[in-house]
C-alpha cells in the first residue's frame, strides 16, 4: 500500500474519530444483517410466539414444527434440487457458449464482426420486459413450459457474458495460439487446449454470477414453470398454500431460510473471488 | 392471432392504469435513487479507510442482501412490516408510538417498498463505488492536506469530482434497473392497496400472464422501453453538460 494513501487515511479517522464511525457503521450492519436474523429465529418460533403480542429477540426453544411444516406442504426436497440442477447445468451452458463466443469475436476476423458485436452490446440495454412475451410464445411453441429445458436453455449465450469474456481472451498472447496452429491444433481444440486453461479467473468470475444469478432468479421461472414438482425453491416458498387464510408465517420463515443458507455458505466461502466479479460490475439479484 | 395494427398503442395511452403504474414507478425511482446512492457513497467512503477494524465484515454484511434471492427476502420484509405481528410495530409500540400500516396503507406502502430496495440494493453500488476510490490517485489527496484542506472539503473537491464518471454510471445502470422494478412489488404487496404499488412492469406482467392479452402487453412493453431510452438520453446529455 502506498504511503500517501495510508497517509489520507490515518488523518481522516483521527479527524472523523473511530468511535462514531464504528457507531455508524454497526447501525447499518444491524440494518443489513436483521433481516437474516430476524428470518432464521422466527423459523424456530412456535405460531403462538409469532402471533402473539408480545415478540422476542428469540425464541423460547428451538422447535422444528416450522419446518416439518414446510417439508410436508410442499415438496422442499425436490425444489431444492431443481434448484441445484437449473443453476449448475445454467452456468456451465453459459460458460461454454460465452467463452467460446467471446474467443471468436477476440481472435477472429471475420466479415460483419464489429457490427455483429456492437448489435450484440445493444441487446443488453433491451429491457426484459420487451423480450418475456415472445420468449414465452417460442417456449410455448417448443413445448418447453413447466420443463427444465425452459429455465435452463434461454439466456445461456448472454451477451454480458460473451463482452466479458471476450474482453478477457483479448488479453491471450496470439503466439501461443500460433504455436498451437503450427502443431495442428484445430480451432476448437485451440479453444479448448490454449484459451481455456488461460482464462481461468473469468471462469471462477462468471461461473459465480451465473450460478447466483440462476439460483435467485424470479420472474423468468415464475412464467414459464407451471407444477409445484417443478418450481425452483425461490418460486416454492412465494407459493405457499395459506390454510384458512391465515398466512403459516413460521413455514414461510423455515423455507426462506432453507432457500437462502446454501447461497449465504458459498458467498462465504467464495468471497475472494466475489470481489473481482463485482468489479467487473454484473452480480445482480 | 389477429393484426391489429396501431390500436393498441392508441390504447396504452389512454389506459389510466398504465399511466398509474408509471407514476408509481417514477415515485419508487425517486423515492430511492438519492437516498440509494448517498448511502451506498458515505458507507464506501468510510470502508475505503485502511485501518479500520472490522471493515471485511462491515463490508459484508452491506453487501449480503445482494447475494441472496430478493423474491425471498421481500417473503421476510413481509413478516418485518406486517401490521398486526410485525417487530417494527412491535418496537413502535414499546416507544408509545402509534403502529404504522405498512403494507396495508395507499400512503405507506410505496416507502415500504423503497426501503425493501433501498436494502436489497445498496451493497452492490458500495462497491461499485468502492472500486471508483480505490483509484483516484494519493498524490492529490497528499497535495490537498498540503494545501490545508479538511476533511469535509477533501471529500466535496477530490472525492466528488473523481467518481463523477462512475456515480454517473450508477445513476444510469439504476434508472434503468428501477424502471423494471417487479418482484418487490409482486411479492410484498401484490401491486396493492389499491394499485398504488402497481409498477409498469408488474402491470405488463398481469396484463401477458394474468389476463392472457400478449399483444397489449407487448406494446406497453416497448412503451416502457421508449421511456427508458429517452430518460437515459436525457440523463447523458445533462451529465455531459456539467
Amino acid at each position: 500500500m502506498n504511503r500517501g494513501v495510508s497517509y489520507y487515511r490515518q488523518t481522516i479517522l483521527s479527524t472523523l474519530q473511530r468511535i462514531p464511525l464504528h457507531v455508524f457503521l454497526i447501525i447499518f450492519s444491524i440494518f443489513f444483517l436483521f433481516p437474516f436474523f430476524w428470518m432464521f429465529t422466527s423459523s424456530f418460533k412456535t405460531q403462538s410466539e409469532l402471533l402473539g403480542s408480545a415478540q422476542t429477540l428469540l425464541p423460547a426453544s428451538i422447535n422444528f414444527e416450522n419446518y416439518q411444516f414446510a417439508f410436508d406442504t410442499i415438496p422442499l426436497f425436490r425444489n431444492l434440487f431443481n434448484s441445484f440442477f437449473i443453476a449448475i447445468s445454467y452456468m456451465l451452458l453459459a460458460l461454454f457458449f460465452t467463452s467460446l463466443g467471446g474467443f471468436a469475436f477476440a481472435k477472429y476476423n471475420f466479415p460483419g464482426r464489429n457490427a455483429l458485436f456492437a448489435l450484440l452490446l445493444a441487446t443488453m440495454m433491451v429491457p426484459q420486459a420487451v423480450s418475456i412475451v415472445p420468449s414465452f410464445i417460442l417456449m410455448k411453441e417448443f413445448n418447453w413450459i413447466d420443463t427444465y429445458y425452459a429455465v435452463i436453455i434461454p439466456g445461456t449465450a448472454h451477451a454480458f457474458g460473451i463482452f466479458f469474456m471476450r474482453q478477457y481472451i483479448k488479453g491471450v498472447n496470439d503466439e501461443l495460439l500460433d504455436a498451437g496452429r503450427i502443431d495442428g491444433c484445430t480451432d476448437f481444440q485451440l479453444y479448448y487446449r490454449i484459451v481455456l486453461p488461460v482464462i481461468k479467473p473469468a471462469l471462477v468470475t462468471l461461473a459465480i454470477v451465473d450460478f447466483f444469478g440462476a439460483w435467485n432468479s424470479y420472474l423468468w421461472p415464475l412464467i414459464v414453470l407451471r407444477s409445484l414438482d417443478m418450481y425452483t425453491i425461490v418460486l416454492a416458498i412465494t407459493a405457499f398454500p395459506a390454510p384458512q387464510f391465515r398466512t403459516p408465517w413460521g413455514a414461510i420463515m423455515a423455507g426462506t431460510t432453507v432457500s437462502v443458507v446454501p447461497l449465504i455458505i458459498l458467498f462465504i466461502l467464495l468471497q475472494r473471488h466475489f470481489v473481482s466479479g463485482l468489479m467487473s460490475g454484473s452480480v445482480r439479484g | 392471432m389477429t393484426y391489429k395494427g396501431w390500436a393498441n398503442y392508441q390504447r396504452v395511452f389512454n389506459d389510466s392504469r398504465f399511466i398509474l403504474s408509471l407514476k408509481n414507478t417514477v415515485y419508487l425511482w425517486l423515492g430511492h435513487i438519492f437516498i440509494m446512492l448517498a448511502l451506498a457513497l458515505i458507507l464506501a467512503v468510510i470502508l475505503d479507510s485502511g485501518k479500520l477494524r472490522g471493515k471485511v465484515l462491515y463490508r459484508a454484511s452491506v453487501y449480503l442482501p445482494n447475494v441472496t434471492a430478493t423474491a425471498a427476502m421481500a417473503l421476510v420484509f413481509g413478516l418485518v412490516f406486517d401490521s398486526q405481528f410485525g417487530i417494527l410495530n412491535s418496537a413502535l409500540k414499546a416507544v408509545n408510538l402509534p403502529p404504522v400500516p405498512w403494507l396495508t396503507d395507499v400512503a405507506w406502502a410505496k416507502p415500504s417498498i423503497i426501503i425493501l430496495n433501498i436494502w436489497n440494493i445498496t451493497g452492490w453500488y458500495m462497491i461499485l463505488l468502492l472500486a471508483g476510490l480505490q483509484s483516484i490517485n494519493p498524490v492529490i489527496y497528499e497535495a490537498a492536506e498540503v494545501d490545508g484542506a479538511n476533511v469535509l472539503q477533501r471529500f466535496f473537491y477530490i472525492t466528488i469530482p473523481s467518481l463523477r464518471r462512475i456515480i454517473f454510471f450508477a445513476f444510469i445502470i439504476e434508472t434503468i434497473g428501477s424502471f423494471q422494478i417487479f418482484t418487490e412489488p409482486q411479492v410484498l404487496t401484490g401491486g396493492g392497496p389499491s394499485n398504488s404499488t402497481l409498477s409498469t412492469s408488474l402491470y405488463l406482467y398481469n396484463t401477458a400472464f394474468k389476463y392472457n392479452k400478449f399483444g397489449y402487453s407487448s406494446a406497453m412493453a416497448f412503451v416502457l422501453f421508449g421511456i427508458i431510452v429517452v430518460a437515459s438520453l436525457i440523463q447523458t446529455r445533462f451529465f455531459r453538460e456539467e
